[in-house]
Parts: C-alpha cells; structure tokens; sequence
C-alpha cells in the first residue's frame, strides 16, 4: 500500500514503460483501465483515481502499444454482461448495454452524443444494482470515457 | 409494534415500526414506481425502481426492503436518485417491445412520473410463450423478471415451486423445471401467479373484458372457505375471480377450481324455469303452477313418509329454513346432508369423546404447529389452500410432517415419514403409536390425568398393539411407527395438529378409525392449545354450516338434541307448532325406507344422490320407488332426471347468505349477478311453499316463512344458537368470525378445549380393536381393492367443474391409476381404456400407470366423466356407528377394453 503504480510495475518488469505501454489495467472487471500517465498513482483502498480504479482483484496488467485500450475494457465489460445472475434489473439490462455500446465504438456505429449515454447509463448500473458485480459493473467502461475519451470521440470521427 | 415518525420529502410520517421505508413512502402518499413489491408478499428488491435517498445512508438503498427507524429522513425527489430511478425505468422499459404497453400501467405511470420517453433503448429479444397451459398463456415478451409469479408459486404464498426464474443474465426468463413446458411440470393451474403479474406477462387466454363491478364473497368449492371478489362486467357475466388477502382463511391464496371453475354460473345448462313432469316428461312450467303442484302433493305426505336432503353447497340461512320447514310443516325429522357420506364417523365421534363435531382449531395452527400429522387426506387436491399453508409450516418453519396414505399423494413429497398401511387397518396403525407413545414415556399425565376419562382401560386395549404386532397387520415397520409416534407427541417445537379427510372416515370402521385419531389426541395431549388440535377437514364449502343450521335428523340448530325440553323450546320459538319428537332418519337409512316404502315422497335441494350414492346402479331403482321427488338445483343432474318437479335455484353468485367453513368461521357470501332465467334462492322457493302449505293446510304458520332478506333468517337463528349468538351481518361486514361467539364482544374462538369440553371438564378415550379391514376383500375374480377419492380438477361428482372448460381441459377423462407391475400382469399400457368390474357395476376409463399406487390396489376419482363413475362400482356397507357407506375399499378386477 502506499506505492506507485509505476514503482510496482518497474519492480517487477524493469524500465519497459515508455515506449512499450498504451495503459494499465488495474484489479478486475469491477474495475477499469488506466492511461501512463496515470501510473504515478499510489495503490490503497477505494478508488485510487477518484473515478473508477480500484486495485480490487490486484491485478496489474500492462497493455501494450500495439494493444488498444477500448479492446481491454470490451473484454471487462463482456465478463461482467456474462456473469449478471440476472436478478435486478440495472445489471441484467445494464450489463449487455454497456457492451453492445463499446462494441459499437469499436466499430464506429456510434456518435458522440451516446458517449454521455454511455456514461449515464455505467452511473445507473453503479448505483441501482443490487449486489457488489452490478455496483462495479460500470467501471471498466467510465475509466475508459475518464482517460481516452479523446481517442474514442477520434475514433468516431474516422470510423476506425 | 409502537408507531414511529420517518420524515418523507420533508413531511413527517406516522407508521407502523415494522414497516418498511416504501410503507413510509406510500403512507405519505408520494408517487413511486414499485414495480415488484407485491402488496401481500415480502420484498424482492430486485426491480430497483424504488430506490430513494436516506440522510446518513450510502448509495440509493431500495426502500421496499429497507426497515424504517425513528426519525429516518427520507428524499425520493432528489436530483440524483430521481436520475437513477429514470434510468432503470428506461432500462426496464427496453425489455419490452415498442408496441402498445397500455396494460402496464405501473411501468406506465412511472415512465411518466420520471419524464422519460421510456424508448432509449431498443427492444431486446426475449424467450418465446409458454401456451402450454389450456387456461393462460406465460409470455416472455410482456415480462420485465420481476419475479412476482415466482415468489407466489414459491415462498409468497403457494409453495409449489412450478415456475422460477431460470437461466443468467439476459438469458434470464420465467420457466419450470428441465426448462421444459409449464403443463409438464407441477403447476396446478392455480393462477397464483398471474395475480400477481404486473404486466400481463402471465395473462388468461381469454381477454378479460372491462369490469363494472367487484363483489367479495366466498369461494363455493371446498371446505377451506376462501375468500373471493368476482368481478363482474356491464352485462352481469362474472368475467374473473381474484383472490381476496384481507380474507383470514385463504390469506390472499386460491386454487384452480376457485380462481377458474366459476365458469358453471353462466353455462348454457343452468336451470332457468321450474320443470313438471307430465306423460313422463318433464317440461317448462310457471313458478305458480309448479309450487301449487308441491304444495298440493306434498300435503299428503306430512309425517314419517316425508323426508328431505338439504344442500351443503347452499347458505346457512338456506339450510335453516329447509329444515324448518320439513319439521314444522312436513311434520318430518327425516332431514340429513352429505356429511353422513363425508364425516359422519368423525363427527360421531367427537359428539362421543368430546361433545362437539367440528374441527378444533384454525388454519394458523397448522402454519405455527412443529409437526403435522395428515391421514387419509390428499389435501392438496381436495382442500388446496389449507395444503398451501401445511406446506409453509414444513417449508418455512422446519415442522415435521407426517403422511399416512395407502397412495403417495403430492403432500409425500414434503413428508419427513410417509406411512403406506394396508387399506382398512387405520385402527392397529393409530393404536400401535398410541402403544409406542405409552411405551415410550411420551404420554402427557398431566392432560390424561386433568382432562380425560377412560383412559385405563384404553391403556388396557393398547397393550397388545406392539409395534411389531401391528407391523404384521399394518405392513407398516417398526420403525415407522416408532419414528411417528416421536414426532406426533414430541413435536420439534409448538404442538402438533392431527389432520384428516376420507381416507378414516369411509370405512365400515369409520368411527372406530376417528375414535383412534382422537385417543392419540388425548394422550399426547395435543388439544386446547395453540398449533395444536385435530381436523377433520371438511369437503363441501358449507358442509359445517349446514350441520349448524340444523339440517340433521336428531338435532335442532346449533346441534341441540331433539328432547322434550328442545323440542319445546322451538316450538315455542316458531309459533307454537307441533313438532315431530322422535328423531328422523339419516340419509342411508333413508334409502333403505325408500326401498321398503316407508318414505315415499322427498325434497332434494343441491345433492345429487344418483352420483354420490355407493352401488349407483342400485340406488337408482330405490329412488325410482319415490311416489313424489322435488329436486331444486342448478343443473338437471342424474338426480333431476327423475324428479317429478324440478325447481331452478340461485347458484352462490345470485344469493346473498352465509357459509361456515372447516375451521368454523362464518363468512359472507354476496349477490354479484343477477338470477339466471327465473331461478331463486333456496331459501325464498321453500319459504314459498312453507306459505303455501301453511295456508293450504291451514297451520296459520305463514309469518314462519316470511323473510326480506337472509340477514333476518340469521338473526333468528343465531337468536335460537348460542354457539353463534354474538355473530351479526354487520359484524360480518368486516371478516368471517369463528364460531364458539357467544355475545357481540365476543371475537370468535381460534381453538377449542383450551378449558374444557362441550361434554364436561373430560374428554373420553374409547378404545377400538382392529375389525376386518374391510367388508369386501378381494378374491380371485376380483382381485383387486379400488379406492375412490377426488382429484384437484373435478369437484365431486363433476356437476360443476364439468361445466368449466378451463378444468375440463387439464381433465378431460376419467383415469384410473395403477401400479406398473400390476399394468404388466394385466398387459395395460399407459393410457389404454381399460374396464373395472366390481360384482355391482363396471365403468370405463383410462389407464393412469403410476407408481403412487400399492400393488393390487387402484384409484378412480368419484367424478363422472364420460358417462363414467366409481361409485357404479362401490359398496354400500355401513359402518355400524355413522352409517357412512365404505366408498374405501371394494374388490374389482381390471382389464383392457
């Protein structure tokens, strides 16, 4: 507790930051993804960047530059729309949205307008569903409009 | 618990301290969305539309599930949780296609309230429609998982467990079990889940049509007594029946014959105008001419050769003026009902042991008792609700339940023992746990010593009854015995009620299996407390009712004896009349006087002996022998057809009166459509003809029979009946009351014998040894014992559930059920029309392989079906005490047709 992200990840995987990494996927998919320069945050309980990151499972996982970020938080979300037991509604109805939408920015059916849905949307599920899974089910997808919305709104605009 | 004040959008709420915050809420009268929080079900939380914001509390807690605390303060209107609220609503409207959703107008009004357009999200594929079952239809596609239904079928009210919410996810929908179709799971068609339903989901096939008005009466199936509000539309059809949750009884509960076998009110068969017959016809007659007729006929059998069947399916007040009228006018005391077919022994008993016939104590003591003791009862198919709540005591509360069946019914399923004694050796079975619990130590001295008699010489008789002696009679084992004996007297918690129905009283040693049931009573001391007692539960909605209002050959209302004293007593009551002293026939030595032409002319209101009658084919020929039969009913039954006049009664939808059911409560029933044709009520025809016999005989008794309204004839004769002198129709405005009700400060009695007994301070053992099992045993050319029973579709006979094409539909033909090793020896597949034979008569129906059926035993419901009925097969041997026929056990043989 107390350490930088960066001081971990150099610890363990030496000086491969700059260069080698686009993000940073901090804890499980209750969690989301964080941009480099983010990486001088400090680990400890709740939410380390105020937003959405929490260090929850403690997994770090370094994405690299080849990767694409939106591609990691698809993958959270798709795990959180999979495992919805399906009791309340904002999670079960919730959950799958959210995915549909960072399915649809990947592939650029999307406009900007839907982004601040997107948002609202990831807010109701955080705060109307009923156990721990749907009440951070929203995260991976609010880091993501937090730290790349430039890149997402970009990626709208070219359709890439 | 003490009210306590939460704060509401700034206003102070005064509420219950168990309430929940959504209580507060709609206390306050603040708007909500709530849109799966069943009124009369605990919370679910799921939906998340009311959610709200609480002073020192994090997030947005569901205030259906949240408790109140003092001084709470709670927001619904703030910025935030209002935008929270709206976007669950858009979410939940999303599972919904875009079409017209008028019908959820909860989801409706709260898309409203929210200002969403409720169309952010498109609709999104849902599972497809069960139709699978004849009455409604679950479809995925109207349904926002809720789960409403799921919590009624389940631990809300009915604990069945037909329906759940399956699969994860998306992939979430309402369904039964292996995922495969409703009809093949086992839903009873009760409909408790679409009641529920707030969206239509789960709708009847056939489109309710818009209703005018709403009646609450009580349910005319069963004993149970459910309460009922049949909602009528503008042209006076009965177009639904809801559930009633205020209503005691039923407690918001009903079952498929009340929910859906109203339908027999409008069918096409209804009497409409009286019939005479004439050149052996019956034809279309005035109400003049016909009653003229009766009052002229019968005027010359007034006496010993009168005698009339009253109706345990019509009104108490119903009830009270026949009988009235059989012992004033006809001179006759020859009045019974269908109890000596149903509980005679068991009221024959109590009468003995205990001085009263009617069941001790209440539904709530089943739901509070630690063990359930049920013999020869399928009570989740002949009193449904009542097996809802046997079924809440086990599920919820961890009591032990105990079945003693030959058949393994349903309620097995939920048993901790079940007991499969040879049919017609209940006597060795209930003495030999009566034998364990002396052997044992678990007799309570204290009740023995204080409160009974006869107990050594019981004790005496009990001796031989070990449990490896019974075992050898009972096929019972040892450990079983013991085991129930245990549970029956050293229940986990609470006390323990003992529970039954035909399985002990039709028998021709009926009154010896109850006087056994109630000596286990007595020795255990399992009486007068509460989650205690013993029930004999009742068949026909009024059938204690109709006992009280005196429709019985040896006593007046309210079961006072026929003495010198009482019978001066009433005729003082009535206008001085002479009244016959000696007390009449009961109803199967009625028959027997038919036939040796003793009793030759008869007035049969809503019985149909001609199917309930054991030995049919014979019972016909005796009634032939009638030189006069008046038959007033609501359908031209077996019975009808050879009536010499047939007068059209009001069915319980046109009258208004009272039913009393099997735990004693009195309840309103209500006129909610008018008369079909020019039917009447039963008690106005007869209170015509009393006139008119009066007048034509001149006995100047006329006022006797001259009632406004059936409020007067209760308050006559709950002025003539202690037993329910404190009962009023005002004070039934506001529920039922169980009778003991002495005074009107009197809140009705829940249990019985908490002091003493209507007999004196003690109750009596009296001792049976086991008698032949039964009077027909099976040989080689009918090697086969045939039990009779119902089932949960038909009523009885069938004469109405025939008539409502929705229980039609689940039951379409008589089955007859056997063992598969029996199938094999007789090369019987599963659905093959097979033929029973008994030396009586033969019937026709269709095998039912199933291995809830003992080898060398079957089971054929007593409805007619097809032309069809058991009793064409039956045995009219009498138990010697209650003279109720053994429907139980006859020796038959079965092959294929």
């Amino acid at each position: 507790m107390g350490t930088s992200l960066r001081d971990i990840i150099e610890s363990i995987g030496g000086e491969v930051i700059e260069g080698n990494l686009s993000s940073v996927a901090v804890g499980g998919p209750s969690s989301g993804v964080l941009p480099i320069e983010k990486l001088d945050l400090r680990v400890g309980p709740g939410l380390i960047d105020g937003n959405s990151v929490m260090i929850g499972a403690g997994g770090i996982i370094g994405i690299g530059k080849g990767s694409d970020p939106l591609e990691t938080t698809r993958n959270l979300a798709e795990y959180n729309a999979n495992e919805s037991c399906g009791k309340c509604t904002p999670c079960r109805e919730g959950t799958p949205r959210i995915l549909g939408m960072l399915k649809e920015m990947r592939s650029g059916a999307i406009d900007v307008p839907s982004l601040g849905i997107l948002k609202d949307l990831c807010s109701t599920v955080n705060a109307a569903s009923l156990c721990g899974l749907g009440q951070a089910a929203g995260n991976p997808a609010l880091s993501y409009l937090e730290y790349f919305s430039d890149k997402a709104i970009e990626g709208i605009q070219t359709g890439d | 618990m003490a009210t306590i004040y939460v704060t509401v959008n700034g206003k102070q709420i005064p509420v219950d301290g168990n309430s929940s915050v959504l209580d507060a809420i709609n206390a306050s009268g603040t708007p909500i969305p709530q849109l799966c929080k069943d009124p009369d079900m605990k919370p679910i939380g799921a939906c998340r539309t009311c959610l709200v914001d609480i002073d020192g509390v994090r997030g947005f807690p569901a205030s259906c599930s949240t408790p109140v605390t003092e001084g709470m303060i709670v927001s619904t209107n703030t910025e935030s949780v209002q935008a929270i609220r709206k976007g669950v609503l858009e979410l939940t409207a999303g599972m919904l296609p875009k079409s017209d959703k008028s019908s959820f107008q909860d989801l409706s009004n709260a898309i409203h309230d929210s200002a969403t357009s409720g169309n952010v999200w498109p609709g999104r594929i849902r599972g497809e429609t069960d139709s699978s079952n004849p009455i409604f239809n679950i479809a995925m596609e109207d349904c926002i998982l809720c789960g409403r239904c799921a919590q009624a079928c389940q631990s809300g009210h009915q604990f069945i467990g037909a329906i759940d919410v399956i699969g994860t996810g998306t992939d979430a929908r309402i369904g039964s079990f292996m995922d495969g179709p409703l009809i093949d799971s086992v839903c009873t068609t009760c409909g408790q889940c679409l009641s529920v339903c707030p969206t239509g989901a789960i709708s009847p096939k056939e489109r309710v049509p818009d209703i005018a008005k709403t009646i609450k009466t009580t349910c005319p199936y069963c004993g149970v007594g459910c309460g009922v509000k049949a909602r009528v539309d503008d042209s006076g059809v009965i177009r639904e029946m809801l559930d009633d949750p205020d209503n005691l009884s039923s407690a918001g509960m009903l079952c498929v014959k009340g929910r859906f076998g109203y339908t027999f009110v409008h069918h096409e068969d209804r009497l409409t105008t009286p019939l005479v017959r004439k050149n052996g016809e019956l034809l279309e007659a005035t109400w003049e001419e016909a009653l003229d007729l009766v009052a002229t006929k019968l005027s010359s059998y007034r006496g010993d050769s009168f005698a009339t069947l009253c109706s345990a399916k019509a009104t108490n007040e119903d009830g009270y003026i026949q009988q009235k009228f059989s012992r004033l006018i006809m001179q006759s005391n020859h009045i019974d009902h269908c109890t000596r077919l149903c509980h005679a022994p068991s009221v024959e008993a109590m009468l003995t042991s205990l001085g009263s016939g009617a069941t001790s104590n209440s539904y709530i003591d089943y739901e509070e008792a630690g063990c359930l003791v049920i013999i020869g009862s399928d009570a989740n198919s002949n009193h449904p609700v009542a097996a809802s709540r046997m079924r809440r005591a086990v599920i919820e509360n961890g009591a032990k339940l105990v079945v003693i069946n030959p058949r393994r019914i349903d309620m097995c399923d939920f048993a901790d023992l079940w007991l499969r004694p040879r049919p017609g050796t209940d006597v060795a079975l209930l003495n030999g746990i009566a034998n364990v619990i002396l052997a044992e130590g678990l007799t309570d001295r204290k009740f023995v010593d204080d409160r009974t008699e006869g107990f050594e010489p019981w004790r005496d008789l009990i001796e031989k009854y070990t449990p490896e002696y019974v075992q050898s009679i009972t096929g019972v084992s040892e450990t079983d015995i013991k085991a129930a004996a245990k549970m029956y007297a050293a229940p986990p918690f609470s006390g323990s009620c003992l529970i039954w129905g035909m399985g002990i009283t039709q028998h021709t040693m009926g009154t010896a299996n109850a006087h056994s049931l109630l000596n286990l009573a007595f020795v255990a001391g399992q009486l007068g407390k509460p989650g205690s007692g013993i029930s004999p539960l009742r068949g026909q909605n009024n059938v204690q009712g109709c006992g009280d209002a005196g429709c019985l050959p040896d006593a007046f209302p309210g079961y006072q004896k026929i003495t010198p004293q009482t019978v001066a007593e009433f005729s003082s009551h009535w206008n001085t009349a002479v009244l016959p002293s000696e007390p009449g026939l009961v109803i199967t030595d009625m028959v027997k006087a038919i036939d040796e032409g003793r009793i030759r002319a008869m007035y049969i209101t809503g019985e149909n002996p001609l199917l309930s009658e054991p030995d049919l084919n014979h019972a016909e020929q005796t009634f032939k022998k009638l030189e006069f039969l008046v038959v007033q009913d609501i359908f031209l039954h077996e019975t009808a057809e050879i009536a010499d006049v047939v007068l059209p009664a009001c069915s319980f939808a046109e009258k208004d009166g009272t039913f009393t059911n099997s735990e004693r409560r009195v309840q309103r029933i209500r006129k909610a459509i008018k008369p079909i044709g020019l039917s009447k009520p039963d008690w106005e025809i007869i209170g015509d003809l009393g006139r008119r016999m009066s007048l034509l005989n001149d006995l100047d008794l006329e006022t006797e029979f001259t009632y406004e309204n059936t409020s007067q004839i209760w308050e006559e004769m709950a002025g003539y009946t202690p037993l329910f002198s404190g009962i009023t129709y005002s004070r039934l405005e506001l529920g039922g009351i169980q009778w003991p009700c002495p005074d009107e400060d009197h809140p009705g009695t829940r249990y019985l014998y908490e002091d003493d007994f209507p007999r004196g301070d003690r109750a009596k053992f009296v001792g049976f040894d086991q008698g032949p099992a039964a009077d027909e045993m099976p040989t080689k050319r009918f090697p086969m014992i045939l039990n009779t029973g119902r089932i949960l579709y038909h009523w009885h006979g069938g004469t109405m559930t025939r008539r409502a094409d929705g229980l039609m539909a689940r039951s379409p033909e008589l089955q007859v059920a056997l063992n598969p090793k029996d199938a094999e020896a007789c090369k019987i597949y599963d659905g093959d029309w097979v033929r029973a034979k008994s030396r009586r008569g033969k019937l026709e129906a269709r095998a039912l392989i199933t291995d809830s059926m003992n080898r060398g035993e079957i089971f054929v419901p007593f409805v007619k079906l097809k032309e069809h009925a058991a009793n064409f097969l039956t045995n009219s041997a009498l138990d010697p005490d209650s003279r109720i026929p053994e429907y139980k056990v006859c020796a038959v043989r079965l092959e294929r047709v």
